[in-house]
């Protein structure tokens, strides 16, 4: 077996635990309330169990396929007698997830052979055969069946003896379908009785295996259902190097369209076809552009429902009841920034449970839902996506903050009298502030906060908190989507290109009848709708003086009225080209003093085009003038 | 004498660069930097200008979709500003992995000077422009004057630019 082939077929299982580890959050969440789990839920866990087990057979992966195995087992037991589901049986499942998690991340990283390589999977199989033993011989006895033949837990699979008596239904269930067992079992198209050569277990792969099996009833309708799925879930892994000279290329592309199409040699021949052409040229191009932009985007969804996993198991650990709520996990980010974003939410969200919510009792009384919640949501705002958990608990405690800063020596007594709250939460971004003991007599947070800043400061992004005692406390992330696309509108100020996000950008008017008026020099203000709007000329926010000093020159000229948290100013330019898909990207870091500007783009025309900062242009000249 | 030629092959692409420095002038003097930091030559492209920083700082280019800033070196070294011209060329380089375009008047040629025809510069004054040059290449009867490209974009530098008004 190649290893190459390994390693992909690893890729593929790490997936598959993936929607397995989804489903069995999704089976304890609709079972909290003493429910029985859906049937389908059962047959789907089943599904994914028994690919990782048939697949990992193939690669002679044994550990992997043991537990899988067992695992199965437990879920058709599961399937026949629904009352038996417990925390017990979940608990289970989860710990065999993760011990596939666990081979399979050994596999990868040091094959050895398919075995295992740590007692505590062995006990686990041991213990979790013992369940399914357990389970079984309860079964017998309340079905009265047959007798209670023993099959050889970890490789019943091979024995013949499993197959003459009745408890291969639950051995074998996969293969056989018994005529009261539901139609819709996954594999019910192996109806005959189990021949128990080892080719069973890859039947699903195996097309030989149907001759060997003449009285196989084929349902094609069944075959093609479980073919589609398959399908639906099929992406290709591409090295991200590709990716990004497919996209030097195409912009290369999309930059030289215009120069060849209308070439000056051309451009006074009267060429009607040709210019049929290129204008059908220049709409594939533009789709071309389109696609390969948001090739490298993904929902942020993946990364967030691992964290469903992480509060489920910290909340356990800290004995806190924990509802997380997810929202816009369907909010697309690059994909290299969705993997440096997993750490820093796992630490925030650890916080978050650990420190920041009471436990039921302290919640009772506080006169809250002993149940806390934690909201994570995701929100594109601009060129920027803003994650952020918020909390319900208890909030920080500025006493204890203080206290720990001033023995820290961060700031003496006499100054922390002045301080904001704002500014006192600043502290627990301080390396070192909290050493993980003291961080529990703190009212919390500060565990490896440094930590997240940093990540979240390599990516140009941002950490806020905010927080009110006694409510909650909110960790806010902003993170930008370099290389993302933000839909922008590109205007022209004298020779430079500028791009507003369209996000930002309210209304545009033409100025040539509306009345200007000046409060004094360089600063301008215009009425809009019932207010009346500062308006600035873009050399204004650069430190220049206003054109706009010059109200003759303001003929024909455009203003865009651009609003940020409410606040609205009007930016004059000479010419508006239109909306536009635009790539971000970063300005050098040679320019370090740039306020205002989000950096660089590429226009049609080959131009380099400059991503206005319309939030920090507006707080900035709205802090600098009164109106 | 086949170990001699294993170290050679091994070196070569060093000892190739080695001592290679890049010649352009400025008004009437020479300079010369390492060639090795040199990406390559291109003849000036449209200039965006980026409001709101030092002068010497142009603005930046589009370069086969990546976008790089350029720095007037002219300006950087005091001089006045002369208009761009057909053959105002930019220099593209790299510096501990940033690129850079500088704009030169003229580029002369490829010149090997070796170590021991190079003097370190004495220290002239104080000097603005002076920081820049580290040392002398004698080639023939001619003096270059050697520049160190990092100093280009000192941290000291980047005050000035925050201290431009408006910034």
């Amino acid at each position: 077996m190649e290893r190459d082939d390994v390693l992909e077929y690893l890729l593929e299982a790490r997936e598959t635990l993936e929607s397995i580890e989804k489903e069995l959050l999704h089976f304890e969440k609709s079972t909290l309330d003493g429910s029985l789990v859906d049937r389908e839920l059962l047959d789907t866990l089943f599904r994914h169990f028994h690919t990782i087990k048939g697949s990992s057979g193939f690669f002679g992966l044994t550990a992997i396929v043991k537990i899988a195995h067992a695992a199965e087992n437990l879920l058709d037991y599961l399937r026949n007698n629904p009352d038996a589901q417990d925390e017990d049986t979940l608990e289970y499942l989860i710990t065999a997830l993760d011990h596939l998690n666990e081979l399979v991340e050994h596999e990868e990283n040091s094959p050895t052979g398919g075995g295992f390589f740590n007692v505590l999977q062995t006990q686990f199989l041991e213990k979790l055969n013992e369940k399914n033993e357990v389970i079984r011989v309860r079964q017998t006895q309340t079905t009265e069946t047959a007798k209670t033949n023993q099959s050889e837990p970890e490789f019943g699979l091979f024995q013949n003896t499993t197959s003459h008596n009745n408890q291969k239904v639950e051995e074998f269930g996969l293969f056989i379908e018994k005529s009261e067992t539901d139609g819709k079992e996954e594999f019910g198209l192996f109806t005959d009785d189990s021949i128990s050569t080892p080719n069973e277990e890859f039947g699903l792969f195996i097309k030989s295996d149907v001759i060997f099996k003449k009285n196989i009833i084929q349902k094609p309708e069944e075959n093609l259902k479980t073919e589609k799925k398959s399908i639906i879930k099929k992406d290709i892994r591409i090295d991200t190097d590709k990716l990004d000279s497919l996209l030097d290329i195409v912009g290369e592309i999309v930059i030289t369209e215009p120069m060849v199409t209308d070439h000056p040699d051309i451009t006074k021949l009267k060429l009607e076809n040709f210019q049929k052409t290129a204008l059908q040229l220049k709409k594939l191009i533009r789709n071309l552009q389109e696609i390969t932009l948001s090739l490298r985007m993904v929902p942020i969804a993946g990364i967030f429902s691992r964290m469903e996993r992480l509060v489920r198991d910290t909340a356990k650990k800290t004995g806190k009841q924990v509802n997380l709520v997810i929202s816009g996990e369907d909010t697309e980010i690059d994909k290299s920034i969705i993997e440096e974003m997993y750490d820093p939410l796992v630490h925030i969200l650890r916080n978050a449970i650990d420190h920041g919510l009471e436990t039921p009792e302290e919640r009772k009384e506080a006169g809250k839902q002993p149940q806390g919640t934690i909201q994570l949501t995701a929100t594109q705002s601009g060129k920027e996506v803003w994650i952020e958990v918020r909390d319900d608990g208890k909030g920080l405690s500025r006493e204890k903050i203080l206290n720990k800063a001033i023995s820290l020596g961060l700031l003496s007594r006499s100054d922390s009298e002045i301080l904001e709250d704002k500014e006192i939460w600043e502290f627990l971004f301080h390396p070192g502030f909290s050493t993980a003991k003291e961080v529990t007599d703190l009212s919390g947070r500060g565990v490896g906060l440094d930590v997240v800043r940093k990540n979240v400061t390599t990516l140009k992004g941002f950490v806020d908190v905010f927080s009110i005692y006694g409510q909650g406390t909110t960790f806010l992330i902003r993170v930008p989507l370099t290389l993302a696309i933000i839909e922008g509108l590109v205007v022209r100020k004298s020779d430079t290109y500028f791009i507003l996000p369209s996000i930002d950008v309210k209304e545009s008017m033409y100025l040539v009848n509306e009345p200007i008026n000046e409060l004094y020099n360089n600063n301008h203000s215009i009425q809009y709708r019932t207010n009346q709007i500062s308006i600035v000329d873009i050399n204004l926010l650069f430190g220049k003086d206003s054109e706009l000093n010059n109200q003759r020159s303001l003929k024909e000229k455009y203003l865009i009225v651009t609003e940020s948290h409410e606040k609205q100013l009007g930016i004059v330019f000479d010419e508006i080209l239109g909306n536009q898909s635009i790539v971000i990207k970063p300005i050098s870091p040679i320019f370090k003093n740039i306020n205002g500007l989000a950096g660089c783009t590429i226009l049609g025309n080959g131009h380099a085009g400059l991503i206005l900062d319309v939030r920090k242009l507006i707080s900035q000249h709205l802090s600098s003038v009164t109106i | 004498m086949s170990q001699n030629l294993n170290s050679w092959d091994m070196n070569a692409d060093e000892d190739t660069m080695k001592d290679l420095y890049l010649c352009f002038s400025l008004e009437d003097r020479d300079y010369a930097f390492e060639v090795r930091h040199l990406t390559e030559i291109l003849a000036l492209p449209t200039i965006t200008t980026i409001p709101g920083t030092a002068l010497f700082l142009k603005g930046v280019i589009n370069i086969r979709g990546k976008i790089i800033p350029v720095m007037d070196v002219r300006l950087r070294f005091d001089m006045s500003f002369k208009p761009y011209h057909e053959r105002t060329c930019v220099l593209l380089v790299e510096l501990d992995g940033l690129p850079l375009g500088l704009i030169v008047d003229k580029v002369n040629d490829v010149l090997r000077i070796p170590t021991e025809n190079i003097d370190l510069a004495p220290k002239i004054g104080e000097s603005k422009s002076s920081r820049f040059i580290y040392a002398t290449g004698r080639v023939g009867d001619s003096v270059k004057i050697l520049i160190n490209l990092q100093r280009l974009l000192t941290e000291e530098e980047t005050v000035l630019i925050k201290d431009i008004p408006g910034n």
